[in-house]
């Protein structure tokens, strides 16, 4: 086997899972240069999660370092990093000026900060410039200012998970990702995620992003290059959206937490003419949505992968005949799930604690 | 029907039906040059695949040879190994050597399906084994040296899956249904009714 030419053993590597992969690699040298190949690498990430014990510093610092080691490694054309539970001093460390990092970062996610501030944007800004993906979740606050900074050209996607950013520090951040093609914002307007006593300590106001800012953001900067959207617990912007701006092939809208809804009323008109006239559309998810959204649904006859977790009331069942029959149309789609969402609120159907579902995928029927 | 001579390396020749040979596009793209006619007596060599390799080959592209041709490679799309066809698994029951050499002989002719399949079979002899198995499996000497073992060991322990993949994976069970949609949607239908029906 170890005579076959690497391309080959490269194709074999190709079909197997992850961790075979990684078994595979410490077979022998051929092996393990052959799991290095970009074709691979692509599907992997390196991962830093912070010890769940209490560790010496000096242990600390040594284990990171050994992380540091390992992405040395001069073969990893395209590194994926995500950091997970690290602490200030890590960051600091990671971030801060004359930290070693490799170039060829294609992909950054940090989980669990309580703060993020210039130093961040600066050191990514500097040294990746191939980075293609940035991912931010749990940031307690996203602190940036205006500055100068080399825009990132080849960052395609950025997703915000629960993170504390006001609107000037989103536009900063966004300014860095002029070419910026995939968007999530989720949960960023809320912080009932934090402990409001580590929300204290960090000096978080309840200042967040503002409706008004996301819904200028979709229509001036982003209406060019975004084909993907992702909008959870701030649906009701998508429905303020001038729609015919944008022309998206991928969208989610969820509203995961329907209890906040009361708080912030969806006008549920404008969300269905806005969701309409997407007719470009290939992928959609909609989840805890009402079922009433499937009339817009139905038009959308360019769909590949469809998804549905709606909250379906006692009066609901002509959308689901109207859709039902509108499937017919829908001649290019793949994947479809219809489930019924688990909602909260009093005015849904009676089996609300047990989940009624339906998944379907399309499987070939033999002849 | 017009016929191609093959030669192998051992000097045999094998007569193909042109249509089957042309599953090779390394062979198609050789006539093609060479501007090989129908009566040409012109002999294709194939320095690079023995007798009895060629001979296996030419009975897997002659089983094949109506198949439909193979799909373009999708991007981020999680290969399959369990979708190698009962005769394809019998046609590979045979001992190592002649599976890599398979393996070889359609990396050179340029077979994809073939190639494809015989990986498969690769893959499918690899999955679930320790390192210390698959070494045993197909015979292959530790190369290295303890330290670097240790090395590769400790590389390996920050390396995870890249979670993209997998939330987005379902996606890759994309079928095609053109021909049993209204069936299929009928179907759909009426289970639906009965499910809105149960819950009111």
């Amino acid at each position: 086997m170890e005579t076959l030419p690497p391309e080959i053993i490269t194709e074999i590597l190709e079909y197997l899972s992850f961790d075979d992969r990684r078994r595979m690699a410490l077979v022998n040298r051929t092996f393990r240069y052959a799991s290095l190949h970009p074709a691979l690498s692509r599907r992997e990430q390196f991962v830093y999660t912070a010890p769940v014990h209490r560790l010496r510093a000096d242990d600390r610092r040594r284990r990171f370092e050994d992380f540091k080691k390992a992405l040395r490694e001069p073969r990893r054309k395209r590194l994926c990093l995500k950091f997970a539970g690290t602490n200030r001093a890590d960051i600091g460390r990671v971030f801060g000026a004359g930290a070693g990092w490799p170039p060829s970062v294609v992909s950054l996610h940090l989980d669990g900060q309580s703060r993020l501030s210039d130093s961040f944007l600066d050191a990514i800004t500097d040294r990746c410039a191939a980075l293609e993906e940035l991912r931010l979740e749990n940031i307690g606050r996203l602190c940036v200012a205006v500055k100068p900074r080399r825009p990132m050209l080849a960052l395609r996607t950025v997703r915000l998970h629960r993170v504390g950013v006001s609107d000037g520090c989103f536009d900063v951040l966004m300014g860095c990702a002029p070419n910026a093609s995939d968007v999530c914002i989720d949960n960023c307007q809320t912080y009932e995620w934090l402990d409001p006593a580590d929300a204290a300590a960090a000096g978080i106001s309840n200042a967040g992003l503002s409706d008004a800012h996301i819904v200028g953001y979709l229509q001036g900067a982003a209406a060019g290059t975004l084909d993907s959207l992702r909008l959870n617990q701030c649906c009701h912007v998508f429905g303020a959206v001038r729609s015919r701006v944008l022309r998206l092939k991928s969208l989610l809208l969820s509203q995961d937490k329907p209890y906040l809804n009361t708080c912030r009323p969806i006008d549920y008109d404008r969300l269905e003419l806005a969701l309409a006239l997407q007719v470009s559309l290939q992928w959609l998810e909609i989840n805890y949505l009402p079922a009433r959204l499937l009339a817009a649904v139905s038009g959308l006859h360019g769909l590949r992968h469809l998804t549905l977790n709606l909250t379906i009331g006692r009066d609901d069942v002509r959308f689901l005949r109207e859709f039902s029959e509108s499937l017919r149309d829908m001649k290019r789609i793949g994947t479809l799930a219809v489930n019924r969402a688990v909602t909260t609120s009093a005015d849904e159907g009676r089996d609300a604690s047990t989940p009624d579902v339906s998944r379907y995928r399309n499987a070939p029927t033999s002849p | 029907m017009p016929m191609i001579k093959l030669q192998s390396s051992d000097g045999e020749v094998f007569q193909v039906d042109f249509e089957i040979a042309k599953a090779s596009v390394t062979i198609k793209t050789m006539v093609e040059d060479l501007g090989l006619e129908e009566e040409d007596e012109e002999i294709v060599p194939l320095p690079n695949v023995n007798a009895g390799i060629l001979k296996k080959v030419i009975q897997w592209a002659t089983y094949h040879k109506d198949d439909p041709p193979p799909a373009e490679d999708d991007e981020g799309r999680e290969k399959r190994t369990d979708d190698i066809s009962s005769w394809d698994a019998d046609f590979l029951k045979v001992d190592q050597g002649t599976l890599f050499e398979l393996i070889l002989a359609a990396n050179y002719l340029d077979i994809k399906g073939l190639l494809d399949v015989t990986c498969k079979t690769v893959a499918n002899m690899i999955k679930g084994k320790t390192p210390e198995e698959i070494r045993k499996t197909f015979n292959i000497k530790n190369d290295f040296t303890a330290a670097e073992e240790d090395q590769v060991r400790k590389e390996n322990e920050w390396c995870e899956e890249n979670l993209r993949f997998i939330s987005w994976s379902f996606i890759d069970m994309k079928v095609n249904i053109v021909s049993n949609i209204n069936h299929y949607f009928k179907k759909f239908k009426k289970l639906w009714y009965h499910r809105i029906n149960l819950s009111h």
